[in-house]
């Protein structure tokens, strides 16, 4: 605790407020008619709001994870080339579609077919050595 | 005070999206697992890079189901090459989704090589679901036998009426060995394979099949008819009628050569087609046959050929529907049968017509009969038990 006093503290201790005097009030007054009138309050209101729910969106755009796109709306360039006929040479849905129509039966027949394509013939020397590895990678 | 009030209110709105974001940044312990993916066709297509090479060379032995003797040491190699593929199939079956990404806008198009090549897996796993349950393994039986079906399930989810077929063709060998080690269960081991079969993923509706047909195909046509390509889609529709000699086809070649819109017409006309179609299969047995016949005999009087040639032949796949419904149900309802006798196939009725399987005791076990309402492929038998063979 300072016991310490000056003289200064102890004018400063009897000093007493004063009444404002009308000239005060009189410049009061003349500087609240100059303030922004309310229309223009109103609009830094707005303006503020605005620019808070633009930062809102930013933030959640931000943070939010895009939507799963499952599938382009385009699908592959036009097969231009490709004829009918050849689609139905490769595992496209018309080759499959065609077979199903005869019979599930035939369906099953080609994906044999297909599939014994598809998998590398037993000649294949890259093949025999790959199923050495197969074996090797047995865990 | 007004403005105090405003960023109070601005803070309270940033919380959330401050709380997400420290969230996504938060680094897990080492020891929590890594992420992985959730989408099972990732994992079947890894399945199917390493079936052994030398699978076309077995098979022989893995297409006959009699031929799986654990003791023979050529059966015993071939299960021991197939069990990375099998312990990869089994996980991507416990999955929900199942995105193969295929662009179903190409319509007759659409290149599906997975399709052929799943069905290799499943023989595989047939075979090591029959070398199990001859081990005397049944819980190993079990694991290959649910991932079978497990992928029959997402075969036939969100698919178009190719893979929705591929998917019954798959449950049916799936039900054939899950039907061999059956009566070896214990009533525990019963009643979870029953829960875990019940909660298989759901098979949807064939109807929603139809429908995705009609976007996927008639859709296809209609835009490359828009594109000033009517000549290709012409091709198209003369290989799904598998003959360029049609004498309406000939017309429509000619009429489109001068009117470019007569087709598209045509197209706008079948699209309802397919929606009287996909309510149809939905029908009760009640109501369904004579309604179908109904609308075949309209169909041949008033469609144009056009339209016929490019609807599916929704009764033939309606059978296949019947059968596939029938065989998840007959699991269930052997399973009751075991556990509770024959008061348990009435609570597993076959779902087309309602009534009870008929039981028929075998030699080594029993088979389960459903006379599917008289339907042109005939009754549905699956036997349970060591003589159970890929039906």
């Amino acid at each position: 605790m300072n016991n310490f006093q000056t003289d200064i503290e102890a004018q400063l201790r009897r000093l007493e407020p004063v009444p404002p005097s009308p000239r005060f009030y009189q410049m009061l007054d003349d500087r609240l008619n100059e303030a922004p009138i309310a229309g223009n309050r109103l609009a830094v209101r707005v303006a503020e709001v605005a620019t808070a729910l633009a930062l809102c969106m930013v933030i959640t755009a931000v943070c939010r994870v895009p939507p799963r796109q499952a599938f382009a709306p385009n699908g592959m360039p036009p097969s231009g080339t490709v004829s009918a006929q050849q689609l139905q040479g490769l595992p496209t849905d018309l080759a499959y579609r065609r077979r199903a129509a005869t019979s599930l039966d035939d369906l099953n027949g080609l994906f044999d077919e297909r599939a014994r394509v598809s998998l590398p013939a037993l000649d294949d020397v890259a093949a025999r050595r790959q199923s050495l590895f197969d074996e090797l990678l047995m865990p | 005070m007004n403005r105090f009030a405003f960023c109070c209110l601005f803070i309270a709105a940033l919380l959330p999206a401050t709380h997400v974001s420290a969230q996504g940044h938060k680094t897990p312990a080492w020891e929590e697992p890594l992420p992985t993916t959730d989408n099972a066709a990732l994992i079947y297509w890894q399945a199917i890079a390493l079936i052994p090479k030398r699978f076309e060379e077995w098979q022989a032995i893995i297409k006959d189901d009699r031929a799986v003797d654990p003791k023979d040491p050529l059966v015993k190699a071939i299960f021991a090459e197939s069990a990375p593929a099998m312990r990869l199939m089994r996980r991507a079956s416990t999955l929900n989704l199942c995105d193969w990404g295929i662009n179903r806008n190409d319509g007759p198009e659409a290149l599906l090589p997975h399709n052929m090549l799943v069905r290799q897996l499943t023989r595989l796993a047939m075979f090591r679901s029959l070398h199990y349950a001859r081990m005397g393994d049944v819980d190993g039986a079990i694991d290959d036998a649910m991932a079978i079906l497990g992928l029959a399930r997402h075969l036939s989810r969100h698919e178009q009426m190719i893979g929705t077929l591929i998917g019954y063709a798959i449950e049916a060998q799936g039900v054939s060995v899950l039907a061999e080690p059956i009566p070896q269960l214990s009533p525990m081991q019963l009643r979870r394979l029953a829960q875990r079969h019940a909660t298989l993923p759901p098979r949807p509706p064939l109807a929603a099949s139809v429908l995705l047909e009609k976007r996927s195909y008639l859709g296809w046509l209609a835009r490359t008819v828009k594109d000033g390509r009517t000549e290709e889609a012409l091709d198209v529709v003369a290989a799904m009628v598998g003959s360029e000699n049609e004498p309406w086809l000939a017309r429509l070649r000619a009429e489109s050569s001068e009117k470019p819109d007569a087709l598209l017409k045509l197209i706008e006309q079948t699209a309802p087609l397919y929606d009287e179609s996909a309510e149809l299969i939905e029908l009760p047995i009640g109501t369904y046959s004579k309604k179908m016949a109904d609308w075949e005999a309209r169909l041949k009087k008033t469609a144009h050929p056009f339209s016929i040639a490019v609807l599916l032949p929704v009764a033939q796949y309606h059978e296949a529907t019947i059968r596939v419904r029938a065989r998840q149900a007959v699991i269930q309802a052997a399973i009751a049968y075991l556990i509770e006798g024959d008061a348990g196939l009435k609570k597993h009725p076959e779902p087309w017509t309602g009534k009870p399987f008929a039981l028929e005791k075998t030699d080594a076990g029993f088979a389960l009969r459903g006379d599917l309402g008289g339907t042109v492929n005939g009754p549905l038998v699956v036997t349970f038990g060591p003589a159970a063979a890929p039906r």
